[in-house]
């Protein structure tokens, strides 16, 4: 504070004086009136040590006054003790007269009259017992304020200013608020400065730097019930300007406040001029009645202006005083002259009058004091963070407004100084950059996390709309983002069927908060439906839910895939139980766990749990092997009469190596491919052989190296039977002729057709009665040219040719027949064709035969005869010689068929 | 000029010799003779039959003209188709079908003899 300043507050004090001795003389010379006892009901409520109840009596600052005012203007006073907001609503009523510590504010001056007449200024403040230094620290923090306060309503507007939002917790009285800080039911709580400078003793509470509205605290009435008023505000005018009054002492004693104006002296200057009034005012007294009232006029203004200036004072003081802010004074060589209590704490020292700035500065610091104060030479103000170290070596950073100040002559005096520790704002605004760069880091890292997603990605609004809309969910559905953002998922991507229960769905996670889960069919823009399974989870923004957050996982292939297991599953299941294959799988141990019918030809109707090598020592040995080698074995056996094609499989079921014995029965096959590669020697020999003896009996024994054909004979029909052309086999019966009068034989050439006689069919009159009865009997004709030249008789064990043998029998014989006729027609063709040779050659010399001597005849008479006998003569040569010619040409057409026959014979 | 004429009929080299009178007419009557008397006398021409026995008239024409190969021989026969065109695959110059004329005998030799 400047020096100034207290020079005028001396002088107001001077010039109080001087007004008390007026006033006193004024009230000499007035007129008393005489007085009637009024009833005034005065509101109390307990606002220690304004007002205040104690041991059943009214007592207080404002006690006293209202005591003093009743006994000069004789009232009878009835206090009504009640809540601050109960006694506005009384006052409102008329129930009482006046409320005693009532805040002025133009607001309530709307519902009632106040006095003119501060009582006493007051502001809020904030308690706590939390570490509070700003008003930021009550974010999201409870506090207690009284219902109706003037500070309530001051701070709540100041809250909302600075973006605060605290939790007001509402009570009657400021004892409540303390009570409720104690208790720490809350974090902190208002009450007026002059409350809680008094009691704040009595709580293990502090106050806070945060301070706020200054007030004055006056006396209010009922619109228009002004008298009460109009006689306070007499009556404490004239205690205030009394300072040895009631209203002094008063103060001392409750609120402990040392009135400055007691013992303080005004200047020369306002002494002359009080003098000067006093002098003029003993003159109009004497001289003119109405003159005194102009005198008492100019009184009131002077004393209104004193009480102006005294305020304004007293308001700069105590917002000076009780500042959150530092302020300071410094001279130009940056030593502190002045310095608040807030100054004070933020360099961590109990006075900084006297300490040098630099003190607490390191070299940048000084460097950038001084560049200010280069500026505060030239006259400018600034505002500049600086940092400072404190004693105990702690940094603070302030904010500081630098202002300079001159004296009368213009010399740089120094610069006065506001300055706010703005160390945990800068070190909350570092840390809300930080997070907020997290924050965005976070976003952004979401926003590729969803945008990179290979699954879709939704956010719906509350009415299921689409907010966002990623890349895998456009890959999938078909759909752009701005194509459905927008739209309700429920007019083009979720199924139709699914619509409703899908709907209930999200609605519940919306309205209790919770993640659902849904498996629904979706469309896709194609018109496909595709299976997806949603995570829904309730998307919330500042605590409430905003819509959805859906995550799928396309489960169609999956679903695809199953449906295929279990459609394979299905179909090798079929296929082991139809299989025409023997099927069992056995344990390493050979045991049979598992088999399917067709298994039971070779293991029985029932071989679970039957060792295989009870069927055969080779089959366990074999799957003791497919499993130790852990390879494939394939073997062709022979179990039960029967060919098996036996694969042995090693697999691993169950962490333990099994085998499955796959067994194709290829006994016919086996057969077949005897037959095949004996038909194939055969068809060789048809090809070569010009014997018809020698390919019968060469393919008699090629049919006879097949292991199950037992015996085979080949015979040729004539007049006393079939005779033997050749034999074959195993068995000793070899017939020389068969009676072609056997019922069996005869059926054979009749009907052209192979025979089948089944074991056990055999006649007695059979030539191969006495034959292993197991042997079945085929009887094969040989046709040539419709008829049955000759048979086979094959006998065959393990079991009748199947229908293909059959017919490969049946084309090998008939290919036989054609091969032996073939045979036949050679040899025919060849001794037509000698035979037309030897013809020719005759011929030929046939006709040089008779040329010879018709050619003697000839040159006999054309060289020995003459006349009518020579010419008779070569006559009868000339016919003979036609006659020959036409010979001739019969030779040559005979010539032409022997070389045709030639070529086709190459040919 | 030398004319040897071969023929296994003595009858048919007889009228051979009478239609051949104004040439000089070496007589043969096989293969084989025609061949040893073609190499003693040395004849402009040859008349030959075709079929004989024992060397037929293509096997002795192939001899004369290995041994001449210049030699003119001229087959006869009585059937032209029979053996003619082997006759002249052997080397013979022409073919004379029996029964044959004077004229006809004489031109030849004389188309063969320039």
């Amino acid at each position: 504070m400047s020096e100034g300043l207290y020079k005028n507050v001396l002088t107001r004090n001077n010039l109080f004086k001087v007004a008390k001795i007026i006033a006193i003389l004024l009230i000499l010379i007035l007129i008393s009136q005489p007085s009637i006892a009024k009833t005034v009901y005065v509101g109390v409520y307990q606002n220690e040590p304004i007002i205040f109840v104690d041991g059943g009596k009214v007592k207080g600052f404002y006690a006293d006054i209202i005591d003093e005012i009743a006994k000069k203007e004789d009232w009878e006073v009835i206090y009504v003790v009640d809540t601050f907001p109960n006694l506005l609503k009384k006052l409102e009523s008329g129930e009482i007269d006046v409320l005693t510590a009532i805040a002025y504010t133009k607001e309530r001056e709307k519902t009632y009259d106040f006095n003119k007449e501060t009582m006493i200024n007051n502001w809020g403040v904030v308690y706590s017992k939390e570490d509070i230094s700003s008003i930021l620290d009550l974010d999201g923090k409870k506090v207690a304020v009284v219902k109706k306060d003037v500070y309530y309503q001051e701070f709540k507007n100041l809250a909302r200013n600075f973006g605060v939002n605290c939790e007001f917790v509402e009570v009657d009285e400021y004892y409540q608020v303390f009570e409720l800080i104690d208790r720490g039911e809350v974090s902190s709580g208002i009450v007026s400065r002059i409350y809680g400078h008094v009691n704040e003793k009595k709580y293990n509470i502090h106050q806070t730097p945060i301070i706020f509205a200054p007030i004055e605290l006056r006396f209010a009435s009922k619109k228009g019930n002004t008298w009460v008023l109009k006689e306070i505000d007499r009556n404490l005018a004239e205690l205030k300007s009394d300072p040895d009054s009631v209203y002094y002492e008063s103060m001392e004693k409750w609120l402990g406040l040392e009135p400055r104006v007691k013992h303080e002296h005004l200047p020369r200057w306002v002494l002359w001029v009080f003098s000067a009034i006093f002098v003029f005012v003993g003159f109009i007294i004497y001289r003119n009645y109405y003159l005194e009232k102009e005198v008492g006029k100019r009184k009131k203004e002077l004393e209104e202006e004193y009480n102006q200036r005294r305020k304004a004072e007293e308001m700069f003081r105590m917002v000076v005083e009780n500042q959150g802010e530092g302020v300071a004074i410094v001279d130009e060589n940056e030593n502190f002259v002045f310095s608040n209590p807030s100054g004070n704490r933020i360099f961590g020292v109990d006075n900084l009058v006297g300490i040098n700035l630099f003190e607490f500065l390191d070299e940048d610091g000084r460097k950038k004091v001084l560049e200010e104060t280069q500026k505060r030479k030239l006259g400018k103000s600034s505002k500049y963070e600086l940092e400072i170290i404190r004693k105990d070596g702690e940094r603070r950073t302030l904010l500081v407004t630098a202002t300079p100040y001159f004296d009368a002559n213009g010399k740089f005096l120094g610069a006065f100084a506001i300055f706010t520790d703005i160390t945990e704002i800068k070190e909350i605004e570092r840390k809300l950059k930080e997070s907020e760069e997290n924050l965005r880091r976070t976003a952004d890292f979401l926003q590729r996390l969803i945008e990179s997603s290979p699954i879709p990605i939704l956010i719906l609004d509350k009415e299921f709309k689409v907010l966002l809309w990623n890349k895998a969910s456009e890959e999938i559905f078909g759909w752009k983002a701005e194509e459905v953002v927008g739209k309700s998922v429920f007019e083009f991507q979720v199924a139709e069927e699914d619509r409703e229960w899908v709907r209930k769905s999200l609605e519940v996670a919306l309205r209790d908060d919770i993640s659902v889960k849904n498996v629904n069919k979706d469309y896709t823009k194609d018109g496909d439906v595709r299976i997806v399974e949603w995570y829904n989870f309730p998307v919330k923004e500042n605590g409430e839910i905003v819509g959805i957050a859906a995550f799928g996982v396309d489960l169609t292939e999956k679903e695809k895939m199953l449906e295929m297991i279990k459609e394979n599953e299905e179909k090798f299941r079929s296929i082991f139980m139809n299989s025409p294959n023997s099927i069992v799988i056995t344990n390493p141990e050979g045991v049979i766990t598992t088999a399917n019918p067709q298994s039971a030809r070779i293991f029985g109707e029932n071989p679970f749990g039957m060792s295989v090598g009870e069927i055969d020592a080779e089959l366990l040995e074999l799957v003791q092997n497919a499993i130790a080698k852990k390879e494939l074995v394939e073997r062709e056996m022979k179990i039960k009469s029967r060919i098996y094609r036996t694969s042995f499989i090693p697999v691993e079921f169950s962490n333990e190596l099994n085998c499955v014995i796959l067994s194709q029965d290829v006994t016919e096959l086996t057969r077949m491919n005897r037959l095949l590669r004996v038909i194939n020697d055969i068809n060789d020999l048809i090809v070569r052989e010009k014997d018809t003896e020698e390919l019968l009996r060469k393919s008699t024994d090629k049919l006879a190296q097949i292991d199950e054909y037992y015996s085979v004979w080949c015979g040729w029909i004539d007049e006393g039977g079939i005779k033997r052309v050749h034999y074959s086999g195993k068995s000793e019966m070899n017939p020389k002729v068969v009676d072609k009068n056997l019922r069996c034989i005869r059926k054979c050439i009749n009907d052209k057709k192979t025979l089948v006689i089944e074991a056990g069919e055999r006649s007695q009159f059979c030539p191969y009665y006495d034959l292993e009865p197991s042997t079945n009997c085929l009887i094969l004709p040989i046709v040539i040219d419709s008829v049955v030249k000759g048979v086979f008789i094959i006998h065959i064990q393990g079991g009748l040719p199947n229908n293909e043998e059959m017919e490969l029998l049946d084309t090998l014989i008939r290919d036989i027949a054609f091969a032996l006729r073939t045979v036949e027609m050679e040899i025919a063709k060849m001794r037509a064709i000698n035979q037309l040779n030897r013809n020719i050659e005759h011929f030929a010399i046939l006709i040089d035969g008779i040329r010879n001597p018709l050619a003697i005849l000839s040159g006999l008479a054309e060289m020995k005869m003459g006349g009518e006998m020579q010419k008779t003569v070569m006559e009868q040569v000339l016919k003979i010689e036609k006659i020959l010619k036409r010979l001739d040409e019969g030779w040559l057409e005979s010539e032409d068929i022997r070389n045709f026959l030639k070529k086709f014979e190459k040919g | 000029m030398r004319v040897l004429v071969v023929d296994d009929d003595p009858a048919i080299v007889e009228i051979l010799d009478l239609m051949l009178s104004e040439y000089q007419v070496i007589k043969a009557y096989s293969g084989r003779e025609a061949i040893t008397l073609y190499k003693l006398f040395k004849p402009g021409l040859v008349i030959m039959d075709i079929v004989m026995p024992d060397i037929s008239g293509i096997h002795a024409t192939k001899e004369i003209l290995r041994i001449n190969p210049s030699a003119k021989i001229i087959g006869i026969t009585a059937f032209v188709k029979h053996k003619g065109k082997e006759m002249l695959e052997a080397g013979a110059v022409d073919i004379i079908t029996k029964p044959f004329k004077k004229k006809e005998l004489i031109e030849k030799i004389e188309e063969y003899r320039k």
